[in-house]
């Protein structure tokens, strides 16, 4: 549940950084899963899946990177580093 | 067509720690979903490849107000894998220590969080400016669990005290003397509020789904114990597995907690009470008569007397313990790690308890597994949320909101803890 | 002798709102004498216990209001509540918001009563300081410093 609850407000992020761009679709999403995220890139991939059904981000390119770093004050939460949006 | 990359650097962060999404299709409940946080998740990650000697000092930081409960399952599991039965002493010694969290949590959420409920107001302040003697109370009862915790604990917040094998150091059988005056006053005020509490007007909710809690012959189960329900279910802490699954929920990355095969069902006040209500003291049964229960209670409202009656065992049993007690001959017995799989149980003030901990010959955690009554629970307290919206969905939604807070106190899981908490999202169509 | 206690509030293994006890630590040495400083967590009983006989109280927690991380809040709660929604809090049991109005209802307030909040940037269980967060807590630091040595000359008029 927790996961879900990251995911809905990386949803909602991701939805208005776009709409502010005018997009009209979201290509490719990068994001750094911090070391306490409990998410793996496969996990998180299934996640995103789930979440992106039916918003701009639908069938985008997931790049995710597993951060090692415990100590990083992010470490228990997802960074979305940037997305690829098309106009 | 133009692709361009927005850099955006933004961390996801979980909204509201307490909320609920409720979807309505006119005055049909099409979906109800309570979201809490989980923060044994991310302590279980933690845990991983640390010492098997630090699970007890780790894990009592997930909450601030049951921390035994997380130190006690955490030490069963891995004493019991390395073969150590801690000395009767050592064992009363942390029952007493547990009475002491039962006391303090049970105070605080029959005091500042459920009674105004029942009495009409918004919150323990107001009360408070209306009936500060039954506030001043709760605040006293509460102290005296947080004075037995500091003693036997070490520190009332996060007791530095437990140990794998024992204890770090074991009080005299003098500075326990100390704890029986505060004691008998807590009896005394437990009783009080057992009376209190029963006078209250009760709506009828009947909790029909299996109940489970620890059981042990002649005592009211809490350090230790076996795992029954009451379907029948009689089990060693290491076979909870076997028989309790935790499900991913449909649409949601949600685990909770289930029987094996569908099945919802409770821990809790409510589970103890109807499974071993008659290993309970003589007082404190006298005083569950007194409020009109019988052997089992399974009305949720009532959940209050039910912690009110705790309250008074929590006290008898902490003067019984202190009046038998010899100081242990040494603070803590040697514990070897030993290579295997670890379970450990016991009833924290809201309910079972399960820590599940691998381990390699050396005593690293390989891996931990931990399941905190709130999630066991959450099943129980959705199957009810949806039946109290579906009966009631003509109401706004502030005063519905409201009446979920009030349906979610009576379980006390772990996000109660707060008086306004809930996110309510209704979606109506 | 007038009797004055700082309190800093927070738990130390959620990110920022380890925030106020770390500014009670640091406080610890370098308090005028006769001042008591105490980390604590926010359950009431607790903390009106660790103001039980003060003349004047000093709390220290970490806020969420909405202002960029780092941002100082104060209020003198002895003159007028502290906003519950800015000091919401669900993590531990009962807010300081609460606490006080809870302490005024019973009577259990001490007459000075003043509240700093610093605005948290993560909460994140297993995490440190943020460093708008760190940053803060030291300015925090001098500026109770100097409250309480102002505090002091007024008594000693």
């Amino acid at each position: 549940m927790h996961e879900r609850a990251l995911m809905t407000d990386l949803m909602r992020e991701i939805e208005a950084v776009a709409a502010a761009d005018g997009a009209t679709r979201v290509t490719r999403v990068s994001v750094r899963l911090g070391a306490l995220s409990h998410f793996t890139p496969e996990h998180f991939r299934e996640h995103f899946v789930d979440a992106s059904h039916g918003t701009l981000a639908e069938g985008a390119d997931v790049e995710a990177v597993l951060a090692d770093d415990l100590d990083d004050p992010r470490a228990a939460g997802v960074v979305l580093e940037s997305i690829e949006v098309e106009a | 067509m133009t692709k361009r990359t927005i850099v955006t650097d933004y961390l996801a962060r979980v909204e509201g720690e307490g909320a609920m999404t409720v979807k309505l299709d006119g005055d049909r409940v099409e979906h109800v979903e309570l979201r809490i946080f989980e923060p044994p998740r991310f302590f279980e990650a933690f845990l991983r490849g640390r010492s098997f000697t630090e699970p007890p000092d780790i894990t009592a930081r997930i909450c601030g107000i049951c921390p035994v409960a997380y130190q006690t399952s955490a030490v069963n599991a891995i004493e019991r894998l390395c073969g150590v039965e801690v000395p009767e002493p050592i064992r009363l010694l942390r029952r007493l220590l547990y009475c002491g969290e039962w006391i303090e949590s049970h105070a605080l959420h029959v005091y500042m969080l459920h009674a105004p409920d029942f009495l009409g107001y918004d919150s323990a302040i107001e009360l408070a400016r209306d009936a500060p003697a039954a506030v001043e109370r709760g605040l006293a009862l509460k102290r005296t669990g947080n004075d037995v915790m500091t003693l036997v604990g070490g520190r009332e917040i996060h007791p530095i005290n437990v140990r794998v094998g024992g204890f770090y150091c074991v009080p005299t059988r003098r500075e326990l003397r100390a704890l029986v005056e505060p004691l008998e006053r807590a009896r005394e005020a437990a009783l009080e509020t057992v009376r209190w509490t029963a006078g209250f007007d009760f709506p009828e909710r009947v909790v029909d789904c299996d109940l489970v809690a620890l059981t042990q012959p002649d005592e009211y189960a809490i350090e230790r114990g076996r795992i029954r329900s009451s379907s029948g279910l009689d089990l060693a802490p290491a076979e909870y597995d076997e028989h309790f699954e935790e499900i991913h929920v449909e649409r949601s990355n949600a685990l909770q907690s289930q029987l094996r095969g569908g099945g919802t069902y409770l821990c809790g006040p409510l589970a103890r009470y109807s499974l071993a209500s008659g290993e309970l003291s003589p007082l404190a049964r006298e005083a569950a008569a007194e409020a009109g229960l019988g052997e089992e209670c399974r009305d949720a409202f009532r959940s209050i007397v039910v912690r009110s009656v705790e309250l008074v065992h929590a006290c008898d049993e902490s003067l019984r313990i202190i009046d038998a007690y010899d100081a242990p001959e040494r603070p803590a017995e040697p514990v070897e790690p030993v290579a295997g799989t670890g379970y450990g149980v016991s009833e924290a003030p809201r309910g079972l308890l399960y820590h599940r901990y691998r381990l390699d010959a050396d005593g690293t955690i390989l891996d931990a597994k931990i399941v905190p009554p709130t999630s066991q629970n959450q099943l129980a307290i959705e199957d009810d949320l949806r039946d109290v919206v579906a009966r009631n969905t003509r109401l706004d939604d502030d005063a519905l909101r409201a009446l979920c807070e009030q349906t979610i106190r009576n379980y006390d899981p772990c996000i109660s803890c707060a008086t306004h908490f809930l996110d309510l999202e209704v979606e109506r169509r | 002798m007038t009797k004055t206690v700082v309190i800093g509030v927070g738990n130390r293994l959620r990110g920022d709102d380890a925030a106020g006890v770390a500014v009670a630590e640091r406080l610890r040495e370098r308090v005028p004498e006769g001042v008591e400083v105490v980390a604590c967590d926010e359950e009431p009983s607790r903390l009106i216990e660790a103001w039980e006989g003060a003349d004047s109280v000093v709390l220290v927690d970490t806020v969420s209001s909405g202002a960029p991380p780092g941002t100082l809040h104060r209020f003198d709660a002895d003159e007028e509540a502290v906003p519950a929604r800015t000091f919401r809090s669900s993590t531990h049991a009962i807010g300081i918001a609460d606490t006080i109005e809870l302490a005024r209802a019973l009577g259990r307030l001490p007459r000075r009563v003043r509240v700093y909040g610093l605005e948290a940037e993560s909460v994140a269980v297993g995490s440190g300081l943020t460093p708008a967060v760190e940053s803060a807590v030291g300015f925090l630091v001098d500026a109770v410093l100097h409250d309480l040595k102002e505090e002091r000359c007024t008594n000693a008029r």
